[in-house]
């Protein structure tokens, strides 16, 4: 009797044992299951979001969109669009690398040109503030210049040189839309000089006279003055734009039409 | 009536706000007149190639993914037998924006040279999703019940 107890309570104590080790397994598989589905999210999160910012990575230099033959029927005057004597005056001021002079020069430019530069109510400049340079990269310096100055080379400072050395050829607006259409991120190489140059070819410069013009800095002088007047007006970011001498609170095409039209006395 | 944990809570709100600021970018994204920027400088930002993905624009995304990260609360709450999974995917999600939200700072601050403000903002809510749903993971995927 006494021995039967016994091996009943042994079996039941191994019965338990065995239930406890199947519960423990259980909770196992259970927990790998669980990590298995969170590892496997994260990994597909992780994958996901590398193939993004692989799409959209910094650094891929665009096609050069060439532009010829800009606003053939409007006055031209080097980076001066529309008949010197129209009532209002919109100034301009931009950086080449800016993206948001780019979706103006892109998508605004040639409604502002045929809607009132056309019909000779508004003179319009385009003025460089060339400030997003990055002049911290020693990528190719000026000879004597110092590094961190306003003379160092920079994509920025070195695409408002090529539209100006484009403009005694006459050629500033054709030049000046290109580089809009070629823009690719910021101080990436879209700019470099090696690119400029080929702009130069694109839109089909005097290689010659251009490269006078671009490598010998003619035009330096001359950005960095713009950029200096653009900062004591002050212009607060780019696009900025000055219509009749007054800075206008620039948010979108809209608001520029707008301080025209109030500059024409309302008028559309 | 169901009871909502504090981390649920807080994944629920900052997704709520999320779809605010992701909602208002996206206006401003197709009427540049309708963004007001405090601090920074939004237009460049919201103008720059990295404001899309194959035309696609991120406001559109961020705005998606807030209201998927919403909708999943949702379905947890519903269904607390599906918790742990739904957990599991609602943190995957957060994850994946979180890092675009780094990468998008990151093109912010070294190549667009401009701050949005609201993208900022967006990027810290992403961030408050991610940490509460980890909180969420930890409580309800990977707590496996003990013997009890």
């Amino acid at each position: 009797m006494g021995k039967g107890a016994g091996r009943r309570d042994r079996r039941q104590a191994a019965r338990v044992a065995r239930e406890r080790q199947m519960r423990a397994r259980a909770q196992a598989a259970a927990r790998r299951r669980q990590l298995g589905l969170v590892g496997g999210a994260v990994a597909l999160a992780v994958l996901v979001v590398a193939l993004l910012i692989y799409a959209n990575r910094p650094g891929q230099a665009e096609e050069i969109e060439a532009r010829t033959g800009e606003y053939p029927t409007v006055p031209q005057a080097g980076r001066v669009l529309g008949d010197a004597n129209a009532p209002v005056t919109v100034v301009e001021y931009g950086d080449y690398q800016c993206p948001g002079c780019g979706q103006f020069a892109t998508e605004s430019e040639d409604d502002l040109v045929e809607d009132y530069v056309a019909t000779g109510r508004v003179r319009y400049e385009y003025r460089d503030f060339a400030f997003l340079g990055d002049r911290t990269l020693d990528r190719t310096p000026v000879p004597g210049a110092t590094p961190g100055t306003d003379d160092y080379r920079d994509e920025s400072t070195r695409a408002a040189e090529a539209a100006a050395c484009a403009a005694d050829q006459g050629r500033f607006w054709d030049v000046h839309a290109t580089l809009f259409a070629s823009q690719s991120g910021e101080n990436e190489g879209a700019f470099e000089d090696d690119r400029l140059r080929a702009v130069a070819d694109a839109v089909g410069l005097d290689r010659a006279a251009f490269d006078a013009c671009f490598d010998g800095r003619v035009k330096l002088g001359e950005i960095l003055a713009m950029k200096e007047e653009a900062r004591a007006i002050p212009v607060p970011s780019t696009p900025g734009f000055v219509v009749n001498g007054q800075l206008i609170d620039y948010r979108g095409y809209d608001s520029l039409t707008a301080a025209i039209d109030a500059a024409l006395g309302g008028q559309s | 009536m169901r009871g909502v944990s504090a981390w649920a809570l807080a994944s629920a709100v900052c997704a709520l706000a999320g779809v605010g600021v992701a909602g208002y970018l996206t206006v401003a994204h197709y009427d540049d007149a309708a963004l007001v920027c405090g601090l920074g400088d939004c237009h460049t930002v919201q103008s720059s190639r990295y404001a899309e993905i194959a035309g696609v624009p991120i406001a559109v995304l961020g705005l998606g993914m807030y209201l998927a990260l919403l909708g999943l609360g949702a379905a947890r709450w519903r269904r607390p037998t599906w918790a742990g999974t739904l957990t599991a995917l609602a943190f995957a999600l957060a994850l994946a924006g979180a890092l675009y939200a780094a990468f998008l700072t990151y093109v912010e601050v070294a190549v667009i040279d401009a701050i949005c403000q609201w993208c900022v903002a967006s990027a810290l809510l992403t961030v408050g999703v991610l940490a509460a749903e980890g909180i969420g993971v930890a409580r309800t995927t990977l707590a496996v019940p003990t013997d009890g």
